[in-house]
């Protein structure tokens, strides 16, 4: 029994499962509607038509180098397809892709005793794998990063982490642009008389 | 009593509790017990197979299977109810995504 799926609850624009060519923009014009097994026995209406698609603005827009993001999984299946996801949308939206790698996997073993009062020497193993998959683009602008994150970060699976690194380029401060030797005053040097 | 299974669909879904370098393992188990029971008492008798949650990014999604057995209308009010209360208790948006089948469901255990 699938209804519509919508975010109901959440303040912002939420969307299920958006298949890869819809772009973010879209969704911030969806309305909302919580709805319970397809039914109207909960309908709650939320319409953001009014909110514009571009806002403008004086700042200058923050530059991003480097923008690494790092996803985690106990199933590399499940990282694959993801890995393909997003770089389709990087390469959809037209962002330049440095790489994608695989970072090596990480497994934490725990060896316990398989019985619950004595036999010492008769264990059992249990392992916890973590997977790695690790996507960086470069020269980005703050914006860009936003939607570009938003996108990603609401069709993460379920079960999947995900870190984000960012790498700022910002203007060297005014007080340090230009060397200052030449400019301060002559230090008279002091000589010890021992 | 919560369990691993293995759904019809043929992968668990852990969440990121058990990742490496992530916390909150110990609340995730905590939470799925509690949900589980109560789900176990609400839809009592007509619950095919074990209950399937799922964290999307705050909004929790529990995915039922149901047995035909009661009137709608009933089923509609205890899905509703449910969603209410365990949205009260968390916090968070709850999500109930129900199918109802004629029969009980066959598939292996591990």
């Amino acid at each position: 029994m699938a209804g519509i799926k919508g975010s109901g609850t959440l303040p912002g624009s939420y969307a299920v499962r958006v298949a890869p060519k819809q772009y973010l923009l879209q969704n911030k014009n969806l309305m909302w509607i919580q709805f319970s097994l397809g039914t109207d026995l909960h309908t709650v209406f939320q319409s953001y038509g009014n909110m514009p698609l571009v806002s403008i603005s004086d700042e200058p827009d923050t530059l991003y180098r480097r923008l690494s993001v790092l996803v985690k999984g106990h199933d590399k299946a499940v990282l694959d397809s993801y890995e393909y996801f997003a770089v389709l949308a990087a390469e959809e939206l037209g962002l330049s892709i440095e790489k994608v790698y695989e970072p090596p996997r990480k497994i934490e073993r725990m060896t316990l005793l398989k019985s619950v009062h004595v036999y010492k020497k008769h264990r059992v193993q249990y392992e916890m794998r973590t997977y790695y998959r690790c996507l960086e683009l470069k020269h980005l602008t703050g914006s860009t990063a936003n939607v570009y994150l938003e996108y990603i970060q609401r069709n993460l699976p379920e079960g999947v982490a995900m870190e984000v690194k960012k790498t700022k380029i910002e203007k060297l401060p005014e007080h340090i642009q230009k060397p200052i030797w030449g400019t301060l005053p002559q230090v008279e040097e002091t000589v010890n008389e021992s | 009593m919560s369990k691993i299974f293995l759904c019809s669909a043929g992968f668990v879904i852990s969440p990121t509790g058990n990742l490496d370098s992530e916390e909150g393992a110990a609340e995730r188990v905590v939470e799925d017990v509690f949900i589980r029971c109560f789900l176990y008492g609400t839809f009592v008798g007509i619950m095919a197979q074990e209950p399937v949650l799922k964290r999307r990014a705050n909004v929790l999604i529990v995915c039922l299977v149901l047995l035909q057995n009661m009137t709608p209308s009933k089923i509609y009010f205890l899905a509703s109810y449910t969603e209410t209360l365990l949205s009260h208790f968390y916090k968070c948006p709850v999500k109930l995504e129900l199918q109802t089948v004629p029969g009980a469901l066959v598939y292996k255990y591990l």
